[in-house]
């Protein structure tokens, strides 16, 4: 009993200089923003993070950050983490469209902004903005500008598909941007094969050597990501079918993001056509929401990035706006 | 005769019980010297000595003329001592010859990495297999071979390391008749070859019969260490328990009724055993003889649920039985004493009290709210504690697996006698352990019938059974070769109809 | 006569199980797609498969200790974001950058074994705990951003030598030393004995604690050489390389016939057959163009079917071994 006393005697000092150092930090009146991800995994998010606060920089807005590593939980509690430090704003970008939504009601609670940062929830509950790129159309045109090369050849082509998570909705209507697309072209284009890859480049490495294996003749193929390009690039090589644009064997090429590897394909002429989500501007566009709101004008529930196909045609003009170009165009 | 290895005023406590106490001990060269004493005597304590698992406290030992004290068991290999345990030490995977050179194959090098040299390891365990006179190949998986062949294995293994001094540590106990036989040529042999040897066992007999020498430890104390021809049994006996025996087994005076409380028709299992058929009375002690093999523990296990039959028919007192299981029989109040009791038995690290409390456990449970009766319950236990004689300081806080074998024997017994049941089937209740101990189980067993109990006891000592039956059924492989009565008792037509081999009557 | 050579034939089978599904496996892809039984298939599927092979070589010494490493993935991830690295950005030699990986390989083995036997940690948690240390210092080190590699390294992954590619030769120089090693060796005989029963081991004079150090280091030495023929086929090190892997590879261990309770076990057939199994299915599967949704189903199915025939097998040598068991001792 004697010894906790004394301890807490000795401790005092410190309780009572806690809540001073408290009161006596700078008073910052900026807002604060914030910014849980489900992940860093790929170059799409790490630049997506880094466009967020460099917007928020601009706004003169405080900025969080916290990654879940791909779990929902954690996330959940991530978020509730940032309502219980006061922050004025929430981005997020989800695990997924269920697990968002206890966290879009916990920020509605707490009467927080939210904006989800490229994926929807699964439900429309509750208050909250999304700013995401439209999937479905961008696949879609992207698709039809490989399908419009290969009506000019006036021969049938094959096509390979590899498709993303089947759980991930980003995933679901690229794939259905994409067949749409090809449905247009029933002629031109046949598909042979459709490979899903759980996002994973070792599944997405065998499972274009099977289909190659396969479907020796196919001569179409599109990624719905750029990140699955170094492996597809090496069953191409190794199958003899990696060739440039021109070449009698080139195989049409076609794939999502619009990250560094896909510009550099672009420009070496191997990469056909990319379907590129505007980053800087769903970055801006996310922090942008939350100011909006603060300020009592909340914008349009779902923000959309129309995004663009970036091709070996446009590819001069659109590379300032390719995320994955930013590199060369600073 | 010079000593190879003498023991001076060795003492070793484990905390404040004095385990060995001033204990002297002699082995002279080319000397089997057996060694005999109550479980807690302290053999094993002095046995770990030698090995140098164990410091002793004080005192001196000298071995082959030098002053021997191991700090591990390595130090006590390169001396020269060997230990053959009761529990075989193989490894079942490997092959014979893989065991015998585990940590010393030969090999031969392959640019620059060592490899097995089959052949030569090969010719190393066929030298050594057949100086143990054991034909198999040394290729055979060491699963596939019987406990007397492993433990053949195990004699060659320390052969391989040209011990001057082999300690066999019960060795017989697993082993049938006709095997025991064959380990005693071995240590017949191995005398010759010079190498001294300390026998301990249980079985007074075998002891008499192969020892140059005997020496009896009781509580830590050397009592006694003479030539064995100056030992008779009865007087050995006497020594080691301290107090005069009357007589091993208690006099059987009652009558088995005509009642019968089980009866067995035409039973198999496909496998072990064929058309076993059998009837047992109230106060009837049934024996069951054979040599091991023969089908007697299947027997037991089938009727009791524990491996499914093939055909056959069980009655229990007149009514048919189909589907038989351990719930069936406990509900009946029929109990079975596996002969693993550390495999099936006990739970080693819960009390003995809660033990021996449960099988019961039922019946001390008490409605509306099917709460147990603690007080009832441990009023019961401490009845049966005291009935079955295990000593031990405390039943609440002492663990079983602190016990002496034959202690934790009584406890399992103690443990069924809580169901109060009308039929108990022994299987090797007195396996391995003490002359007391056992004596104490032979009393348990009269008792029990006395009070109108019908009794099954598998063993394969037929002194044992001629003295407790009133039956005797004796199995060779897998089927029943003899039903004898009392009145019929005849010790060589007993082992006779179990050792007779019948070539064309195996089972597929 | 008649049940009994049925039953003789059914037993057949249950022992041969792996070999019968095997036969199967092959047989009905075999109909479904006439590509999948070519010559250049069945090299594609142990191209593939070599990464998994190596994998499983190594997990197999740790099984037959009666053990487990479930850090196999993330050291194949640690291996390959710095062996990356280090030709990256600091243009290192591959003769360099091989050795150093798998000494890498042997350290996290060697760690995982020191845990184990130093700090008396069960594998299952100690292994556990590397697994989220390797990750996490592989996401660390690389920024959790792919890594492209440059065509030199690349190279490894495709060179055939004699008409057979590279991979497929490295992971058959694997499996022929640990073959050797578990058949011929003091070391691999005195490895079944301390999985069987260390206590046993011990008391014959086996130095218990040297054998499973070795084991471990194995492993990790396994992993290392699985990471940098992985990376050196897909050109590419994303941040979810090696995730799961482990899991893959101790279903391969197992089906190959290897008891998770130790002493029992081999890599050649066993181990072998059972990856390159698992690599069948997944090729074949896309090989007779499946729809994608299914395939979770089929893999499932037929893995579930395996373990089943393997239990069935299991109480019937229990059964059997149950006489030898009881003569022993009654």
């Amino acid at each position: 009993m004697k010894q906790n006393c004394s301890i807490i005697y000795r401790l005092w000092p410190c309780l009572v200089l806690f809540p001073l150092l408290w009161c006596c930090q700078p008073k910052d009146d900026r807002l604060t923003i914030g910014v849980s991800f489900e992940t860093l995994q790929t170059e799409y998010w790490v630049t997506s993070i880094n466009a967020i606060e460099a917007a928020c920089e601009k706004h003169n807005i405080r900025f969080l950050s916290a990654v879940s590593n791909g779990d929902a939980n954690r996330q959940f509690e991530q978020v509730n983490n940032f309502i219980s430090r006061g922050v004025d704003g929430i981005i997020i970008a989800p695990k997924d469209g269920n697990t968002v939504i206890p966290v879009i009601k916990a920020a509605n609670r707490a009467n927080i902004p939210i904006v989800l940062y490229n994926r929807s929830p699964a439900k429309d509950i509750g208050q909250y903005v999304t700013v995401a790129a439209n999937n479905y159309d961008i696949a879609f045109h992207t698709t039809k500008y490989l399908c419009e090369l290969a009506r000019q050849s006036g021969r049938q082509w094959k096509a390979l598909e590899l498709i993303g998570n089947l759980g991930d909705i980003n995933a679901v209507e690229r794939s259905k941007g994409f067949n749409a697309a090809i449905a247009q072209y029933p002629n031109d284009v046949e598909v042979v094969a459709a490979v899903p890859t759980e996002w994973n480049q070792e599944k997405a490495l065998a499972g274009t050597t099977n289909a190659l294996q396969a479907h020796p003749d196919i001569d179409f193929i599109f990624s719905a990501s750029d990140f699955l390009i170094p492996p597809i690039v090496s069953a191409l090589k190794n199958a003899d079918k990696y060739h440039p644009i021109g070449h009698e064997k080139h195989v049409l090429f076609g794939a999502f993001d619009g990250d560094a590897t896909a510009y550099q394909l672009l420009k070496e002429g191997y990469l056909d056509a990319d379907g590129v989500q505007d980053v800087f501007f769903e970055c801006e566009a996310s922090v942008q929401a939350v100011v909006d709101i603060l300020k009592g004008n909340p914008p349009e529930k779902v923000l959309v990035d129309p995004g663009f196909v970036i091709h070996t045609k446009n590819l001069e003009a659109m590379a300032p706006k390719m995320w994955g170009a930013a590199a060369d165009h600073k | 005769m010079t000593d190879l290895l003498r023991c001076e005023k060795i003492e070793k406590s484990f905390g404040d019980t004095l385990v060995l106490h001033q204990l002297e001990l002699t082995v002279r060269k080319n000397e089997l010297l057996g060694l005999v004493g109550e479980n807690g005597a302290g053999k094993s304590t002095l046995m770990n000595i030698l090995g140098g698992i164990l410091p002793p406290n004080k005192g001196a030992m000298l071995f082959d003329g030098q002053a021997y004290a191991p700090k591990n068991a390595l130090e006590a290999t390169q001396a020269g001592i060997a230990f053959i345990h009761q529990e075989l030490n193989v490894l079942n995977h490997l092959t014979v010859q893989e065991n015998l050179f585990l940590t010393s194959m030969p090999t031969k090098s392959l640019i620059g990495v060592r490899l097995i040299d089959w052949k030569q390891l090969e010719q190393k365990a066929v030298a050594i297999l057949n100086q143990v006179g054991l034909q198999c190949s040394p290729k055979t998986k060491m699963k596939d071979l019987g406990p007397a062949e492993k433990q053949l294995v195990e004699i060659a293994k320390v052969l391989t390391l040209a011990p001057k001094l082999i300690i066999f540590d019960e060795p017989t106990t697993s082993l049938t008749l006709k095997e025991r036989e064959t380990l005693f040529q071995l240590i017949a042999t191995l005398r010759q070859q010079e190498i001294s040897m300390i026998y301990i066992s249980h079985n007074l007999d075998d002891i008499l019969q192969l020892s140059d020498r005997i020496a009896v430890l009781r509580d830590g104390q050397l009592i006694s260490q003479r030539a064995a021809h100056t030992y008779q049994k009865e007087s050995m006996i006497q020594e080691m328990i301290g107090r005069k025996v009357s007589a091993l087994f208690p006099d059987r005076h009652t009558v088995p009724s005509t009642n019968s409380l089980l009866k067995v028709e035409d039973l198999s299992d496909g496998v072990n055993f064929e058309k076993v058929s059998f009837e047992l009375h109230q106060g009837e002690v049934l024996g069951f003889y054979g040599l091991m093999g023969a089908g007697r523990t299947e027997v037991m296990q089938t009727i009791y649920g524990l491996t499914p039959k093939k055909a056959g028919a069980v009655y229990w007192k007149g009514d048919l039985k189909k589907r038989l299981s351990p719930r069936l029989w406990v509900a009946q109040k029929a109990a079975f004493l596996t002969e693993d009791r550390r495999a099936e038995g006990l739970m080693l690290d819960h009390s003995i009290a809660q033990n021996i409390g449960l099988v019961g456990l039922r019946k001390w449970i008490k409605k509306p709210f099917g709460l147990l009766k603690t007080s009832l319950l441990s009023a019961a236990v401490t009845d049966v504690f005291k009935r079955t004689n295990i000593k031990a300081a405390n039943m609440d806080r002492q663990e079983v697996g602190t016990l002496s074998g034959g202690n934790q024997q009584k406890a399992v017994i103690a443990k069924w006698l809580m169901l109060q049941p009308a039929l108990f089937i022994l299987d090797e209740p007195t396996k391995g352990i003490d002359v007391g101990a056992k004596q104490e189980i032979y009393q348990q067993v009269s008792s029990l019938v006395d009070q109108g109990m019908g009794v099954i006891f598998v063993s394969s000592e037929i002194e044992v059974l001629l003295a407790m039956c009133d039956r005797i059924l004796v199995m060779n492989q897998g089927r029943v070769a003899a039903n004898v009565t009392r009145a019929d008792f005849n010790k060589q037509s007993l082992v006779d109809a179990a050792f007779h081999q019948t070539e064309t009557n195996t089972v597929p | 006569m008649q049940t009994s050579f049925l039953q003789g034939l059914g037993k057949m089978l249950l022992d041969r199980s792996i070999i019968v599904l095997f036969v199967i496996v092959f047989l009905v892809f075999g109909l479904l797609s006439p590509q999948f039984l070519t010559l250049q298939n069945l090299l594609n599927i142990l191209v593939q498969s070599a990464t998994l092979i190596i994998l499983a070589s190594g997990m197999t010494f740790v099984i037959i200790t009666a053990g487990i490493d479930l850090s196999v993935g993330s050291i194949m991830l640690v291996v390959a974001v710095i062996s990356g690295k280090a030709v990256l950005d600091y243009d290192l030699p591959l003769l360099v950058v091989i050795p150093l990986g798998m000494v890498l390989g042997l350290c996290f083995g060697y760690l995982n074994a020191l845990s184990i036997h130093r700090l008396k940690i069960i594998p299952f948690i100690a292994t556990l705990g590397m697994y989220y240390v390797a990750r996490g210092l592989g996401l660390l080190i690389s920024e959790t951003r792919a890594l492209n590699l440059p065509e030199s390294y690349t190279w490894l992954g495709n060179t055939p030598i004699l008409g057979i590619p590279l991979p497929v030769w490295i992971m058959a120089v694997v499996v022929f030393a640990g073959h050797i090693i578990l058949s011929h060796t003091t070391y691999g005989r005195q490895l079944y004995a301390v999985g069987e029963d260390a206590v046993r081991a011990r008391k014959a004079g086996v130095k218990v604690d040297r054998i499973i150090i070795g084991s471990y280091v194995l492993c990790g030495l396994c992993a290392a050489i699985a990471s940098l023929v992985a990376t050196a086929q897909l050109g590419a090190v994303s941040p979810t390389f090696g995730d799961q892997r482990e899991f893959t590879a101790i279903a391969a261990v197992v089906l190959g016939g290897t008891s998770l309770f130790g002493g029992t076990g081999k890599i050649f057939p066993g181990t072998l057959i059972g990856a390159i199994l698992i690599q069948s299915i997944e090729s074949g599967l896309v090989m007779v163009s499946l729809d994608p949704y299914l395939y979770a189903v089929i893999t499932a199915g037929i893995l579930f079917f395996v373990v089943l025939i393997d239990s069935i097998k299991h109480q019937r040598q229990n059964r059997k071994s149950a006489k030898p068991l009881l003569k022993s001792s009654s």
